[in-house]
């Protein structure tokens, strides 16, 4: 076929579809002068008008008759008949309201619940940051030991000396970026208002190509050494909601630790940082962070790849040069340290998604949500095909009668199809509203207090494109058993239809694949419920509830060193006397608290292992209700004249003492830059605190204490515990801190919060497993009850006689349940091979538990049986009481 | 569809692409030469003509073109397009083939 000839066709097939009526109207001006030409031909002849008209029309046989014809010879597309189809369709789906209902809503649970798990996927991984070329960004990070010092940030890579010889000495990149995650406070004094902030390289924003939406953004002329306390830009965000989007923003200042930022510029809008889930409010050069120390490890590097380098190229240009760059950044270390430090590995990842902590920690435990919802979607799709096949029984009467006056099997299989299609689209339409508020109600999981989480959920082409090809997929996953089955049917007269059970086995599997599938959901649910049940039973050693964490900052100007330690006194005092103070305390770091310290410890000169470091005032172990089971708490023994004294958690004493703690030595080296370490004496032992990780067993801490310290810092906090409300005692907090020092700022915690929040992911896969357990279990037993009722139905004549013919009640009972039993009994043999297997895949996310435990398996085969029978037993009684002599009328 | 029944299946299609060769005609036109032209030997109905050039037409053989006739009327004139072209050759032949081998059956000696 010629390209001309096929070009024409097309035209003409389209213009017959689309313009049906003006080609319609062509056919009839073309046959009317036909007609007149001919009635003049025979008039010319001699006929009289009326018979030249009569013999013109018989000649032409009839003009609707040919109109007809022709329109036939136009074809009737595949699109016609597709519309045709699915006007039927409607009508069909219009007329059965309830299996329509129950069809689209399990498919706008199964689609939905996909869709949003995959939005919140896309959002994490998949989106490109909306910056310039996001493709050719990489990100540098540094693996090994060596980076001893002070870590701060989420994405702490390297120090700013070691940024400043990277940048001199690598060729990769036409352009390199640092950055530093921050919080800003907002408030100018009393309690403190954050803000996601960024400490950006001169050459941030330029690289990136990221636009100001007002001012100008932060260039390389802002970041420069001696910069003083620099200039500030604010996202789109800020400056809509703190500053009311005035225009005049270009002239304000923000507040920053006493000195106040000129703000220069808004950043677009789109931009919302470069780590996926958190959105930056504020961002400020790095040279005024004052972060210069060679041991500082808080900067994060991307960098725009030169045409032509690859990744791989980039890392081993970037590992050749690292030694060379490591020993001119290098802090002061102990030579051990110095080794260590300069044998670091250089990776480089892909960064157009950004960086992002939040995909490291969720993006498994989102795929395995994925794989959940996707199986739920799956036992979904099968109580429609079960359905559809129940249908398509009841319709083979219809389907024969069809192909007996000519109709072809392709037409009947694209019918059923469509019809299946006309659901699954109908489906995933209401899928789209379900994974909206799905989606939307999951980061507030993932969230705490203090850090919100912000994903960008809008719907793009990729949600789209997921939801269409999971509508398509469900389409013929439920559609194409059904409609084969019904093409199949053989034309009246070849066969009568007799037997109404007829496609039952296939249902009875299908019933049983769907037990497998949900015992293994059930089971995963289980053992994700266990894990968190597990972890908030576990004794973190201190009794967290009605305990307030009270952070108090104090400006280096308002309170310099020298006054601090007599002053801290005066406020301690004050704190104390509050109404409702049971007991309070100054504590280094809370447990779970996020920040810890961690140290070497060495006995006789002899390194044994290591601790966490925690300093902490007396009272501090009433205050947090952890008994001191031998020695003596801290007390006005203690103060910087005399020997340096320790208390130590059980776990430490246990590991380092094998004995009797109290009173024995141990050393704390000083750090890697020096030799040489302080000698401290245990005289208590408490019983073991948590401080990291609820799953840690054996927590090995060490106390020291704060009335020791020489040299207390700016920060100064609380814990506190109160008989009245929090929110009273918070008050009275603020007004005595106001008090002393009206420039302080605050910032509170709940204890309680604080721990609970170390179970996010937990509490997060708990939450979500369990309902799509949930919704797996409830799926599959209205599959189950649709097939024994329907089995039940079809079988009424049999059971009617076998009624008459003596059998009791009892017997047609357990005859229903016996069925019902082996298909649940296969389900689930099968199902516990499945759940073993698919349960080897968390055995990582789980805690306080095996992934083959036999005894939640056997709780989640047991509840799917109970219901499974409970579901049963309606249909089962109605068939024991099934009237013969009623049945026989019947028939 | 009905065909007259003493019109070979396809013929009638044949002698439109070869009248359509000689000249654009409209509809009127073909079913009066193909009168003519056949000496009333071949009875090509009006009814069935319609059809058969609406065929044609979907096939891409001939198009149609709305124009003014002789005494001023717009009428749809069909003219062969280039694949017509070859479809008539390969059409003559393929019938040259039939008329041949039926010919010398019909007239194979009855001994």
């Amino acid at each position: 076929m010629t390209f001309d000839r096929l070009r024409q066709i097309v035209r003409l097939r389209l213009r017959s579809l689309f313009w049906g009526a003006s080609v319609d109207h062509e056919l009839d001006e073309e046959l009317r002068y036909h007609l007149e030409q001919q009635i003049d031909a025979n008039v010319a002849r001699g006929m009289t008008p009326e018979a030249a008209r009569a013999a013109a029309l018989r000649a032409l046989g009839g003009v609707e008759q040919r109109k007809e014809e022709c329109r036939d010879t136009r074809g009737i597309s595949i699109v016609e008949n597709l519309l045709r189809d699915l006007r039927l369709a409607f009508r069909q789906l219009r007329k059965q309201p309830g299996f329509t209902f129950t069809a689209v809503a399990s498919l706008a649970l199964g689609i939905g619940a996909n869709t949003a798990i995959f939005q919140l996927l896309n959002a994490l991984s998949l989106r490109t940051l909306p910056v310039r070329a996001p493709h050719e960004l990489v990100e540098m990070r540094l693996t090994g030991d060596g980076r001893a010092g002070r870590h701060t940030g989420r994405n702490r890579q390297i120090s700013l000396p070691q940024y400043q010889e990277l940048l001199a000495r690598q060729q990769a990149f036409s352009s390199m970026i640092a950055f530093g995650d921050t919080r800003f406070n907002l408030a100018p004094k009393g309690e403190v208002r954050y803000v996601d902030g960024l400490w950006v390289s001169g050459n941030f924003f330029e690289t990136l190509g990221v636009t100001p939406a007002i001012g100008r953004l932060i260039g390389p002329a802002d970041d420069t050494k001696g910069c003083g306390a620099g200039v500030a830009v604010i996202s789109y965000a800020l400056w809509q909601n703190q500053f009311g989007g005035r225009a005049d923003i270009l002239g304000q200042t923000l507040p920053n630790g006493g000195t106040t930022v000129p703000i220069v510029g808004v950043i677009s809008q789109a931009f919302f940082g470069v780590e996926v889930g958190r959105q930056i409010g504020v961002a400020m050069p790095n040279c005024a962070s004052g972060n210069t120390r060679r041991d500082h490890w808080w900067l994060a590097t991307i960098g725009r790849l030169k045409p032509g380098w690859t990744r791989a190229q980039a890392q081993s240009h970037l590992q050749g040069i690292l030694p060379e760059v490591q020993r001119a950044a290098m802090p002061e270390f102990r030579a051990d340290w110095a080794a260590l430090y300069e044998k670091m590995v250089v990776s480089v990842v892909d960064a157009s998604a950004g960086v992002s902590p939040l995909r490291q920690s969720y993006q498994r435990p989102l795929w395995i949500l994925m794989a959940v919802a996707g199986l739920v979607l799956l036992i979904a799709s099968v109580n429609l095909a079960n359905l559809l096949l129940a249908r398509a029984t009841a319709r083979r009467q219809e389907f024969a009668v069809r192909l007996a006056i000519g109709g072809t099997r392709g037409r009947i299989l694209q019918q059923v199809l469509t019809e299946s299609l006309l659901l699954a689209a109908l489906g995933s339409i209401a899928a789209l509203g379900v994974a909206f508020v799905m989606s939307q109600s999951i980061p507030p999981l993932m969230s705490t207090v203090v850090d919100r989480i912000h994903l960008d959920l809008s719907m793009d082409w990729r949600v789209f494109g997921f939801t269409t090809a999971a509508a398509l997929v469900t389409a013929l996953v439920f559609g194409l058993a059904p409609a084969l089955r019904l093409a199949g049917t053989p034309a009246v007269g070849r066969e009568r239809s007799a037997a109404g059970n007829e496609g039952a086995g296939l249902r009875r599997l299908l019933v049983s694949a769907q037990i497998a599938i949900t015992l293994v959901l059930l089971f995963g649910g289980l053992l994700f419920l266990r894990t968190f049940r597990n972890l908030a039973t576990q004794d973190i050693g201190v009794h967290e509830r009605g305990v307030i964490v009270a952070n108090v900052f104090f400006l280096e100007t308002a309170m310099p060193a020298e006054k601090r330690i007599a002053a801290y006194r005066t406020l301690d005092g004050r704190l104390r006397a509050i109404p409702g103070v049971v007991s309070i305390a100054e504590v280094y770091t809370t447990p779970l608290g996020g920040s810890f310290s961690d140290t070497d410890i060495e006995i006789d000169h002899k390194f044994v292992g290591n601790a966490n470091v925690n300093r902490v005032s007396a009272g501090y172990f009433t205050t947090l209700g952890t008994p001191i089971v031998e020695g003596r708490d801290f007390d006005a023994r203690d103060v910087p004249e005399a020997g340096r004294v320790a208390i130590v958690t059980r776990s430490f004493a246990d590991a380092y003492f094998k004995g009797p703690a109290i009173g024995r030595h141990f050393t704390i080296p000083n750090d890697i830059q020096r030799d040489g370490g302080t000698d401290y004496e245990v005289v208590g032992m408490t019983a073991d605190q948590k401080y990291l990780d609820i799953r840690e067993t054996h927590p090995k801490v060490m106390f020291k204490a704060s009335s020791q310290d020489t040299a207390p810092g700016t920060t100064r906090r609380y814990v506190i515990r109160s008989t009245l409300d929090p929110q009273e005692t918070v008050a009275s907090i603020s007004a005595a801190v106001d008090a002393f020092d009206p420039t302080a700022a605050i910032r509170y915690a709940l204890l309680d919060t604080q721990v609970g929040e170390a179970m996010l992911q937990e509490r997060m896969m708990a939450r979500l497993s369990t309902i799509f357990g949930g919704v797996a279990l409830l799926l599959a037993i209205v599959g189950l009850y649709g097939v024994v009722s329907y089995g039940v139905a079809s079988r009424r004549a049999e059971i009617g006689v076998r009624v008459a013919l003596g059998a009791s009640r009892a017997r047609i009972l357990s005859m229903i349940l016996g069925d019902v039993g082996r298909i649940m009994i296969a389900g689930v043999a099968v199902g516990c091979l499945l759940a073993l297997g698919a349960a080897r895949g968390i055995g990582s996310l789980l805690f306080g538990l095996n992934p083959d435990d036999v005894t939640t398996l056997a709780v989640a085969a047991g509840v799917l049986l109970l219901c499974g029978f409970a579901s049963a037993a309606w249909p089962a009684r109605r068939a024991a009481g099934i009237d013969p002599v009623k049945v026989l009328r019947e028939s | 569809m009905s065909r007259p029944a003493d019109l070979v299946q396809g013929t009638l299609d044949l002698l439109i692409l070869k009248m359509l060769a000689l000249e654009p005609l409209h509809g009127f036109a073909i079913s009066q030469r193909l009168k003519q032209m056949s000496g009333d030997i071949l009875q090509v109905s009006d009814g069935s003509l319609y059809p058969a050039l609406h065929k044609l037409e979907q096939e891409g053989w001939i198009e149609a073109e709305w124009k003014p006739t002789e005494n001023n009327r717009r009428a749809k004139f069909y003219s062969l397009t280039r694949s017509g072209k070859r479809q008539l050759v390969k059409e003559t032949e393929s019938w040259a083939r039939l008329a041949g081998a039926i010919s010398m059956l019909v007239t194979l000696p009855e001994v």
